[in-house]
């Protein structure tokens, strides 16, 4: 017998298995909250920010991650308020900086999350100038979700891994000792990837085109 | 055939003692207490400190160059090996030690001669070597302007820190301005030991308090001592220590480890690497004492890759403590043993969070973790893991010789002690600096540092993830920096002009915090990205309205969404630059930099009629200053081919040359 916390969800009360994260208990109530960096069958990792949920605290409504935050008796949680809905609109304003992307359900599903009033107005060139200068390119078509490296890991193959760091992070492709020229085409990363990068397989991802 | 004695594996071999022998070894054991065969032979504190005295207050003049890096990075090393070529005659002897802190005065020589007086020679150079030789060979002042101020010891021969010398003569005003408002406890000792000699540190009184630790303290009572003096962390959060240890102290987990974490990345400060490369033993003493606490057998240093410096004088203090068993089996013939090692870090600003760090050490990517679970509780190799900084290791020892009262004299009621800040930036004199918490800011930057009255307009504290807050007289201690907006960091206190351009200041933190960031989270990484590009499009003149407003939206929700230490504090130096001067980013969205900083916004012109002496003229590299034919008004610079270099204003003899910016006479976005 599974053991049940309650917890309040948008004022509503819901009865919930102890053992899992807001996310999972909010997905297996078929309550929506947006996720890119999250798969069922991988650790959770909390890098794309969108997932985010209020907790009351004190008397106080704090931000968290829901793929991070364990569920316990008693949590009360806000999954949409005007606040959440801005953080979300720039950490999915920031992900469309990397379009065009390959999947089209990706893009509209982040156009969506950004707020309207936003949306509408065209970007300032000098901004997209700047932004260029700066990052030299931005990795066009991959979000740097690490989805794939985590999968690529999960299966224990360790051929996918994050190369440097901060604005200039890429996912490289690495070959084993024996200098494999393929990775095995298991194409586990292609199914994995929101964005669509991955079409064929990962070395030719990460290899020819951008990295 | 191979003899039984052959055998390669002598383990066994010596397992085979027959039946009997056995018997008998173990009823001896019964009445004999238990010696184990190879029992080092410990060499005592007081026959090490005797030999340390020796070279300390020997008959001979000693004479002292500062050569830790900032010593290096002005010649240090040269004056150091003139010195030593020479044949000084059984009259003097040169030893390399640390850096005393007045970093400004470097390469700084203190010469003690044989009746206890400390000679300080500042901003040495080849030309002062003869002065520094006669005082040495024949003691006595000789008038020069190279000779600072003569010190003498309170007590003759008593010389453990640098409190127990009393300025005598001050030649050089500066240097007494600069050390008065100190109290060195812990980086007492700084330039006065030699970094590389462990008896000089033990007759300096050290590793007595190791002693007391191991053999009159009991753990409990080392905990509660650290408790009452309410030490906090120094490495910027400002945990406290005693908390941190008993929460491994009382783990049900019998593996447990210590790390000194020595991996600072703030620019600016460099109080680990000053520690580090002038007195390794204070840290390896409170490292020893921190690990006895805790119960632990290994502990690790982690520093930056970039202090080769510190590597190598660790490396080699912790050679020497081996040696003379302090460090390794049975420490002082105690049934305590511990192993030290030093890792090597590559140098990620990143990577001096505490939880990245153990990544680090695991040998996977720098990223932080979520805490909890807090590493004291489940840290390296899921043992739990006491993590300190450098500084607050160096606390420990002082504190268990002097009690937790006398540690409490000095500081705040909440933040007791004293704290090394790290002085930079537009001020006199430079340096590292130990006062207690709670000093007057205005105390640290003019009194010590020596800025010019009036001239500061703001003050940088806690590096890229501190804050830029204007500058007043306010106490530095956590809670008062934090309710400016700032962190207190690690300590680096970067006093600012008024030359200074707070939005450019603003942007070239967020360009380190956007490089520096690990990369995980979308919006510390791309968050940052956009941050640093809005106001980069500020400071070349291409703002638009409403950025002011995105800026301020953005500097909100990264802190909110980002994971770890990093991203919360990032945009922390745009936030506090927002709130306390907004009129210049106003300004700037005009075209104007109040502080005629930004090189696309400014403009230079020659005040005319000048006296022609052409010196711009000459200097200019692109040839922007341009002479018109005609007998008055000839000189004129071209905004065309001016490259902002500053050449001509720095050349012109008479300062007729001024730099102005305007706003925009029409909107040109």
């Amino acid at each position: 017998m599974q053991e049940l916390v309650e917890i309040t969800v948008d004022g509503k009360n819901m009865a919930v298995s102890a053992d899992t994260t807001v996310l999972q208990a909010l997905r297996e109530h078929d309550i929506y909250l947006p996720a890119l960096c999250y798969h069922p069958h991988l650790e959770a990792y909390g890098s794309c920010g969108l997932c985010l949920v209020e907790i009351l605290n004190d008397d106080n409504w704090e931000t968290k991650h829901a793929c991070l935050l364990k569920v316990k008796d008693g949590l009360q949680i806000r999954t949409d308020t005007s606040e959440l809905r801005l953080l979300r609109s720039w950490a999915a304003k920031i992900f469309l900086r990397h379009r065009p992307f390959l999947n089209h359900k990706t893009e509209n599903f982040l156009l969506n999350l950004v707020q309207d009033e936003i949306k509408e107005k065209p970007e300032d060139e000098n901004l997209t100038k700047c932004i260029k200068d700066l990052s030299g390119y931005m990795t066009e078509g991959c979000i740097l979700c690490g989805l794939c490296v985590r999968m690529c890991s999960k299966i224990g193959k360790h051929h996918l891994t994050f190369l440097g760091k901060g604005k200039n992070l890429r996912i490289s492709f690495v070959r084993g000792k024996s200098g494999e020229t393929s990775c095995g085409n298991c194409r586990a990363c292609c199914h994995v990837c929101p964005a669509g990068f991955i079409t064929s397989n990962a070395e030719q991802a990460f290899s020819a085109k951008l990295y | 055939m191979i003899g039984r004695s052959q055998l390669k594996c002598p383990a066994v071999h010596n397992y085979m003692v027959s039946k009997s022998a056995w018997e008998d070894k173990k009823k001896k054991a019964e009445f004999e207490p238990y010696k184990p065969l190879n029992f080092p032979v410990h060499i005592p504190l007081e026959s090490l400190a005797s030999e340390g005295k020796l070279t300390l207050y020997g008959s001979k003049s000693r004479i002292n160059v500062g050569t830790a890096a900032c010593g290096r990075a002005a010649g240090a090393l040269n004056i150091y090996n003139n010195l030593e070529q020479r044949d000084w005659n059984e009259k003097a002897q040169v030893f390399k030690t640390g850096c005393i802190g007045a970093c400004y005065a470097e390469p700084l020589v203190n010469i003690r001669t044989a009746d206890g007086k400390h000679y300080f020679y500042g901003r040495v150079d080849t030309n002062s070597m003869w002065r520094i030789i006669r005082t040495a060979e024949e003691g006595g002042t000789v008038s020069s302007p190279y000779l600072w101020a003569v010190a003498r010891e309170r007590q003759p021969d008593l010389l453990r820190s640098f409190e127990d010398l009393e300025l005598i003569k001050v030649y050089n005003p500066g240097f007494d301005e600069f050390f008065r408002p100190q109290v060195r406890r812990i980086s007492g000792r700084c330039g006065l030991v030699d970094p590389e000699n462990i008896a000089e540190y033990v007759a300096m009184g050290g590793y007595r308090a190791l002693q007391q630790a191991l053999f009159k303290l009991s753990k409990r009572q080392i905990i509660d001592m650290i408790g009452a003096s309410g030490l906090r962390g120094r490495g910027g959060a400002g945990f406290p220590t005693a908390d941190k240890v008993n929460m491994a102290y009382e783990s049900p987990d019998p593996v447990r480890y210590v790390i000194a974490n020595a991996d600072e990345g703030d620019p600016g400060a460099y109080m680990d690497r000053a520690l580090l490369e002038s007195d390794p033993h204070s840290v390896l003493e409170g490292l020893i004492i921190s690990a006895l606490v805790t119960g632990a057998s290994q502990a690790y240093i982690f520093v930056r890759h970039e202090y080769p410096l510190a590597v190598q004088v660790l490396n080699k203090a912790i050679n020497s403590a081996r040696k003379v068993r302090l460090v390794g089996d049975n420490i002082l013939g105690s049934s305590f043993s511990l192993n030290i090692t030093v890792v090597e870090s590559g140098g990620a600003f990143v990577c001096g969070e505490e939880t990245s760090m153990l990544q680090v050490m695991k040998g996977q990517r720098g990223e932080p973790q979520l805490r909890p679970p807090y590493p004291a509780s489940r840290g390296f190799r899921e043992h739990p893991t006491v993590i300190d900084n450098v500084e607050t290791l160096a606390n420990i020892p002082w504190i268990i010789l002097n009690g937790a009262d006398a540690f409490r004299a000095k500081g705040t009621e909440k933040s007791p002690g004293t704290k090394i800040f790290c002085l930079a930036g537009d001020i006199k004199r430079s340096g590292f600096i130990e006062v207690p918490l709670g000093t007057g800011t205005k105390v640290l930057v003019e009194g010590v540092g020596g800025a010019v009255k009036d001239s500061v307009k703001a003050l940088h504290i806690g590096g890229p993830s501190g804050g830029i807050v204007p500058y007043r007289d306010f106490p530095l201690d956590y809670e008062t920096v934090a309710s400016a907006g700032a962190i207190m960091g690690s300590g680096g206190l970067v006093p600012l002009s008024k030359k200074r351009c707070m939005v450019d200041m603003a942007r070239h933190m967020t360009n380190f915090m956007a490089s520096e960031s690990c990369g995980k989270c979308n919006i510390c990484r791309g968050g940052l990205l956009e941050l640093e590009a809005r106001l980069l499009a500020l400071t070349i003149g291409r703002g638009y309205p409403g950025i002011l407003d995105e800026i301020e939206e953005l500097s909100k929700c990264i802190p909110q969404i980002s994971l770890c230490g990093l991203g919360k504090t990032a945009a922390n130096p745009v936030t506090t630059t927002l709130t306390y001067f907004r009129d210049e980013y106003e300004a700037h969205l005009k075209g104007k930099c109040p502080a005629v900083s930004c090189k696309p916004l400014i403009d230079f012109e020659i005040i005319l009629p000048c006296k022609e002496c052409h010196a711009c003229y000459s200097v200019c590299p692109t040839g922007a200053v341009k002479m018109r034919a005609g007998k008055t008004d000839r000189l004129v610079v071209d905004p065309e081919l001016c490259i902002k270099c500053w050449a001509c204003y720095e050349t012109c003899p008479f300062d007729s040359i001024k730099i102005c910016s305007e706003e925009f006479s029409c909107k040109n976005w």
